[in-house]
């Protein structure tokens, strides 16, 4: 079909790649940040990452907007997805949940900063679901795409979910670790998280993985373009460092009980920087690699 | 079955409404691209993108070979994708079945190009000769513009050994409703559930067959290291192309 096919590239490029990782560590950056005020004592050992959290995921924000309008190729109409809103369309429901989701921020700074414990709560609670949307909804852009047949997949949009969770806890961890505020309590619970996203998304790339091999023939085409382009992304950056390692130091202390070091923050940290690269490169493959076969088939 | 999200519904086979269709009868085409020259000078449409192309395929082996020619342009699926996932309904579907773009809500996401399986979109350059639409998704509209004057699409229009037949295929007296009615047509990736709306004769299994290959006539070379060229580098793909 090569010969048949004309060459038109879409080319959802660098900056998408970017604007998902960032806005998805964003996004769980805030929710771990607004833990303590939508669970409460569950949530503890983050009550000093509330204002920390809160802003990180506030940069991010700055940072990834401006991002992602200059993407456009007409990016002074940027309001026209929330003026002609769509609800078909993910990309509609991902523009007007971001700015909801920068807004529900500034709330729950606002609540805390002068002491409006409710319109906290309410901005913690609503802001958690709304960050939760943020990778939903960009996997969500990519599944509905019944051409591209590697995004097709109704498992891309929990794995997104999985990936950020993943970068977010890096964040925090990170975070955490260079404010010098990184208890032992709050370790364990990012160590839990990490190995739960770490966990689930071992089982989703397996799923892809397979998907793609036993798939039709443009998903093999995805698969030969991932092994010839992207190996070192997606086997060694994705799977090995971003899976594999980071699972290993965040399950090893929960099985081998000699494995006290990886306890730390700082090997916390670590399996969380590691498990963000895998977040990243993950995203990256799927996104290139899912554009690819249909220039050939 | 059921399409959702589109301005109209859709109209294929329901009376009293009209619904354009193409034919192209591959045993005809003979790869003049008087279809292309027709598309590019009505639309003013810049180098290096096409409304309409026609692709180029050479197959068997010496001295039994033969070259095979390809229409391409927007299928004006009854259930497109690409109206679907428009944030902006910049994309829409018209109620006599055409597939158009308004290019003043357009934003130039690219999800419309994205979500056409058939690549049959394109971004217009910045810099244009004539007409000052640039920068936002372009497409074939079927010359819904001619049409709707009682005139059929340029390419139809020009082709010389008429193998593009253009005409509502609700109308059972058209030459469309007849030829699909009554000839072996096919249409492309039909397992899309998109409903194309372009129908193709095809001359035989091997010419048309969606078989993945390396391209080996030598226009499809050109084509293929041109597009590798133009976009090596650039801020896509990080120069994977």
């Amino acid at each position: 079909m090569f010969e048949y096919m004309p060459m038109n590239i879409a080319g959802w490029g660098l900056e998408i790649v970017i604007y998902f990782f960032l806005i998805g560590t964003a996004a769980m950056t805030f929710a771990v940040a607004a833990g303590p005020a939508t669970f409460g004592r569950v949530a503890d050992p983050f009550r000093n990452f509330e204002v920390i959290g809160a802003i990180a995921a506030l940069v991010l924000l700055i940072i990834v907007v401006p991002l992602l309008i200059g993407d456009l190729s007409q990016p002074q109409r940027f309001l026209n997805p929330i003026i002609y809103f769509r609800w078909t369309s993910p990309l509609s429901w991902g523009s007007v949940f971001l700015p909801l989701f920068g807004l529900s921020i500034l709330g729950f700074l606002y609540g805390r900063f002068t002491g409006h414990h409710g319109l906290q709560r309410f901005s913690a609670i609503v802001g958690s679901l709304l960050a939760l949307s943020m990778p939903l909804y960009t996997g969500l852009d990519l599944m509905v795409n019944q051409a591209r047949e590697l995004w097709a997949n109704p498992t891309i949009p929990v794995l997104f979910v999985m990936l950020s969770i993943t970068s977010g806890a890096a964040l925090v961890g990170l975070l955490l670790l260079v404010t010098g505020k990184f208890s032992a309590e709050a370790a364990r619970l990012v160590r839990f998280i990490l190995a739960f996203s770490l966990g689930v998304t071992l089982f989703l790339f397996l799923g892809l993985v397979q998907t793609m091999v036993y798939g039709s023939e443009e998903l093999q085409q995805a698969w030969a373009a991932i092994n010839a382009e992207f190996s070192l992304q997606f086997w060694w950056l994705g799977l090995v460092v971003g899976v594999l390692i980071p699972l290993a130091l965040t399950i090893g202390p929960m099985v081998l009980p000699r494995m006290t070091f990886a306890k730390s923050p700082a090997m916390v940290t670590l399996a969380g920087v590691l498990g963000a690269v895998g977040a990243y490169t993950l995203r990256e493959v799927i996104i290139y690699a899912g554009q690819l076969p249909q220039l050939y088939y | 079955m059921t399409a959702i999200g589109l301005q109209a519904e859709p109209s294929f086979g329901v009376a009293g409404r009209k619904r354009w269709a193409m034919v192209v009868d591959l045993r005809r085409c003979i790869g003049c691209m008087a279809c292309v020259a027709a598309c590019k000078a009505e639309f003013d449409v810049p180098l290096g993108v096409w409304r309409t192309t026609v692709r180029v395929k050479n197959t068997g082996t010496y001295p039994n070979t033969r070259r095979n020619f390809m229409p391409r342009l927007c299928n004006h699926c009854d259930n497109p994708p690409c109206v679907r996932n428009c944030p902006t309904a910049a994309t829409y579907k018209h109620d006599e079945g055409y597939v158009l773009q308004r290019y003043e809500r357009c934003i130039g996401c690219r999800t419309c190009m994205i979500a056409c399986p058939y690549n049959a979109r394109f971004m217009l350059p910045q810099s244009r000769s004539r007409v000052g639409i640039n920068n936002v998704v372009d497409k074939c509209t079927f010359c819904d513009h001619r049409v709707s004057q009682g005139l059929v699409p340029a390419c139809v229009q020009t082709c010389i050994g008429r193998s593009r037949i253009f005409g509502d295929i609700n109308d059972p007296n058209s030459e469309v409703a007849r030829i699909v009615g009554t000839q072996d047509t096919v249409t492309l990736k039909p397992d899309r559930g998109t409903r194309p709306q372009v129908y193709y004769i095809r001359p035989d299994r091997q010419s048309f067959e969606q078989a993945t290959s390396a391209p080996v006539s030598a226009a499809a070379r050109r084509d293929a290291e041109a597009f590798y060229r133009h976009n090596d580098g650039s801020r896509y793909f990080g120069g994977l192309l």
